[in-house]
This record gives structure tokens, C-alpha cells and sequence, in this order.
């Protein structure tokens, strides 16, 4: 089975296991595993573009890396100034002993997003928005009203994009400040948004779509028997992994 | 009748609509942070490049709950963003919606001992600095912040309070309250209760 195919509601759940799991465990050996399998699996069990994991791995590797300096230098209990950093040959020993404890530190904090990023990533490519959102509402209950309004705004979303681009060149050609977060801009698109979604409501509503009536639908997705056995075979060898590598 | 704490469709469409719009925002800000992530990074305090935008992230919430005023909604609306942020398509994916909760949480948890009663500065003030104390917890479980120094921590904290007080504390409440006299949102509980705030005051005859 393809991981497109893998039911979101289950997969987002194993997910969420696996990550509660994971923080609990201080094992970059594990956290190394999960995101080289992660990585692995998308190649074999999914049609995802190879150039579309690495658009994300770049911000993850970006952040990871972040991490991997902050506990270097800032590790509980051995925190090094980064004066002592500027030269390595005059680094004293302690600089050094010090860095050698904190790489522990800094590989757990660093290898533990990259893991939490590789399921992410698996999450994020092969999930279909739509058929995340049906099955949030068929296998989660997920109030249709909830639903549907979630898939209205992200369909919005692009609008909602250029919109905010014309409305700062409008402040800029004002020569007044167009930044995003500057409280004039914030306002404008904020009257604006009051009024789409009132607009949207009404556009909604006039259709017919009553989100407390009973409806029918015309794909309802189901949880399989498979579906089930990726869930148990990923948690499961998880907790494998953790006996097997140690905590 | 319809029972006032029942969500209509208009009120999940707000919420959805101002959770992209700050998602879009938080999208702009994080060019920022990413800048201050890069040159924060060969001192190792990369973390703290995002942390003065740290309270766009409960922004969503804080809107929820101070316009809508009903049981559930700062941490509905959270989780309404997080759903919406990962089918953007963040590489976080399903984690997001943890972080979802525990932010509406936060949130919400003092209004909720307030009663929904009580949206003075002060207690949304309150309520950004328990948010962020609560995602601060979040991170030092989740992401094994529990990990680094204390004093780095402790700066972290109080850059993500300084921001979660300036945009949920202080501009939450201003841009409302300026879209109410604006007379946009009308029907909803913030207008009323400003209305009937206004006519005490005596400003309106």
C-alpha cells in the first residue's frame, strides 16, 4: 500500500504516538533511524517528487542545525562562552571538554527535530488536504460545519495572499509603512476578512449547506484493516527500536 | 432558539479566515526570523531568532476568544489554525495540532476562570504570558529544551513573553476594538458587550 493511500486520521495519530514516544527518549541512534526510515519510505512506498522532500528538508536542516550549535554551546550544566570560540588552538582544555559532553546534548536536540521533521514530511506529502479533512470529519467527527469551513478559508488562501500584497503597495504608495505587521495593514486585511467570511457564510448558507442537518456524502473515507497494521507495525517497531538501542 | 455558546458557520469562517491571514503574516515574519535564525546561529542562540514573532502563533486563539467570547473557542480556533497550517504544508506536519491545543490552552485557560466575563487588558495580558508559559513547557518536553542552559532558556522566555504581551495582550484587543467601532462585527460578543460598555458610559445617548 502506497502511504497516499494510508487513512490521515490514522496516520496522523500514529504520528502523534511516535512523537510522544519519541520525547521521551533521549536516543539519537533512534532519532537517526526514524528519519533515515521516514526518508526511506518515502522513496519506496510513495509517488512523492524528490525534488518536494528536499524543498522541506532544507528548513528542517536549517533548524536542526540551529539546535545542534545551541546545545553545543548551551548545554545544561556546561554552558560555553562563545568568546572562548574564537580561536580553537587557544581553546582551553575545559572549552573543550565541555564541547565534547555538550555534542551529546546538541546531536539529541538536533537529530530529535530532524526525526519529528521526517514524519512531518511523510505527513505533509502524502496527505491530500480534502481527504484529510473528510476524514477528520468521518473518523474523527469533526463537525461538517468545522470542516467545511476549514477547506472555504484554505481555498481562500491565495486570495487572501495577493490581497495583502496590494494592500501594502496601496500603503506604500502613500509613502506610508506598508509592513505586514504594521497595525494599518493588520486592520485593513482584518476588515477584509470580516467581510469574506461573512460573504462566504451567506454564499454558503444560500446554497443550501446547513452544517447541523443530516447529509449525505459522496466518498466517505474508511478505515481499512491495513490501515490499522501500518499504525501497529510503525508504533510497534518503535518501541522494538527503544529495547533494542536502549533509552 | 439557538443557544448562544453554539458555533454558527459565519464564526468558524472568521476564525478559519484570520487564521490563514496570520498564517500568510507569520509566513512574511518568518523571512525575518530566518534572517536573525542565520546570524543568530555561530553564537548558538538560533532558537531566539524566532521568538519575537513567537506571538503571532497565538494570535488565532486570542482573536477566537476575545471576539467570540464562548466556552472552547480560543482552543477551537488554535486548532482550526494548526488543521489549516498543515494543509499548507508545514514539515511539521500533524505535530502542529499538539502545539495547537496547548496553545489554545493557554490561552484560554484564564478567560475560562474569568468566566468569559473579563476581557480587560490586564487579562489578556495574563493570558499571553501563561500561553507562552505553557508553550514553553511544551517545548522543553517536546523538543528537549529541558536540555539547555537555564539563563538561555530564561532569555527565550522572556522575549517570547514580550512578544505574546505586544500582539495578543495589546494589539488583539486594540484591532477588535477597532473593528467594532467600525461597526464590523456586529452579532458577535465582543460588539455587544462593548455596546453595552459604551451606553454605561454614557458616550452613546
Amino acid at each position: 500500500m502506497k502511504l497516499e493511500k494510508w487513512n490521515p486520521s490514522v496516520k496522523m495519530v500514529t504520528i502523534l504516538i511516535c512523537v510522544l514516544i519519541l520525547s521521551f527518549q533521549y536516543n539519537t541512534v533512534l532519532n537517526t533511524t526514524v528519519f533515515a526510515v521516514m526518508l526511506l519510505s518515502l522513496f519506496f512506498f510513495s509517488e512523492v517528487n524528490p525534488g518536494k522532500v528536499a524543498a522541506l528538508l532544507v528548513p528542517a536542516g536549517f533548524a536542526a542545525l540551529g539546535l545542534f550549535v545551541m546545545g553545543l554551546y548551551y548545554a545544561k550544566g556546561s554552558s560555553i562562552p562563545v568568546k572562548a570560540m574564537a580561536d580553537v588552538d587557544m581553546m582551553p582544555y575545559m572549552v573543550r571538554a565541555a564541547l565534547s559532553t555538550n555534542l551529546h546534548t546538541a546531536l539529541q536536540l538536533a537529530t530529535r527535530l530532524l526525526a519529528y521533521a521526517g514524519m512531518g514530511i511523510v505527513f505533509a506529502l502524502t496527505t491530500d488536504g480534502e481527504y484529510f479533512v473528510r476524514s477528520l470529519m468521518h473518523q474523527c467527527h469533526l463537525p461538517p460545519k468545522f470542516a467545511y469551513g476549514i477547506l472555504a478559508a484554505f481555498y481562500l488562501m491565495p486570495f487572501m495572499a495577493r490581497e495583502l500584497k496590494n494592500v501594502q503597495l496601496s500603503f506604500r504608495v502613500r509613502n506610508m509603512c506598508g509592513n505586514a505587521l504594521h497595525p494599518n495593514v493588520l486592520f485593513t486585511m482584518l476588515v477584509n476578512s470580516v467581510r469574506w467570511s461573512e460573504s462566504e457564510a451567506m454564499a454558503m448558507e444560500s446554497k443550501g449547506f446547513c452544517g447541523a442537518a443530516k447529509r449525505t456524502y459522496c466518498e466517505i473515507p474508511e478505515i481499512h484493516p491495513a490501515d490499522v497494521i501500518i499504525a501497529v507495525l510503525c508504533i510497534g517497531s518503535m518501541v522494538a527500536g527503544i529495547f533494542i538501542l536502549g533509552s | 432558539m439557538q443557544n448562544v455558546n453554539e458555533w454558527k458557520l459565519k464564526d468558524v469562517l472568521l476564525i478559519a479566515i484570520l487564521a490563514v491571514l496570520f498564517g500568510v503574516v507569520y509566513l512574511g515574519c518568518t523571512y525575518m526570523g530566518g534572517i536573525l535564525y542565520g546570524a543568530l546561529t555561530p553564537l548558538g542562540m538560533a532558537s531566539l531568532g524566532y521568538e519575537p514573532f513567537y506571538g503571532i502563533y497565538f494570535i488565532a486563539g486570542a482573536f477566537g476568544v476575545f471576539i467570540l467570547r464562548k466556552p472552547g473557542s480560543g482552543i477551537i480556533a488554535e486548532l482550526l489554525a494548526a488543521i489549516l497550517e498543515c494543509l499548507m504544508g508545514n514539515y511539521f506536519g500533524p505535530i502542529i495540532i499538539l502545539s495547537g491545543i496547548v496553545q489554545g490552552l493557554g490561552i484560554e485557560l484564564i478567560i475560562m476562570f474569568r468566566r468569559y466575563k473579563d476581557f480587560s487588558y490586564g487579562t489578556m495580558i495574563l493570558a499571553s504570558v501563561i500561553c507562552s508559559v505553557f508553550t514553553m513547557i511544551y517545548n522543553l518536553v517536546i523538543s528537549g529544551y529541558n536540555q539547555i542552559a537555564v539563563p538561555v532558556l530564561a532569555l527565550m522566555m522572556v522575549v517570547r513573553i514580550v512578544s505574546a504581551i505586544i500582539f495578543d495582550g495589546l494589539l488583539v484587543p486594540v484591532l477588535s476594538m477597532k473593528l467594532v467601532k467600525a461597526g464590523l462585527l456586529k452579532g458577535y460578543a465582543v460588539s455587544e458587550e462593548m455596546q453595552v460598555e459604551i451606553d454605561d458610559m454614557g458616550i452613546v445617548s
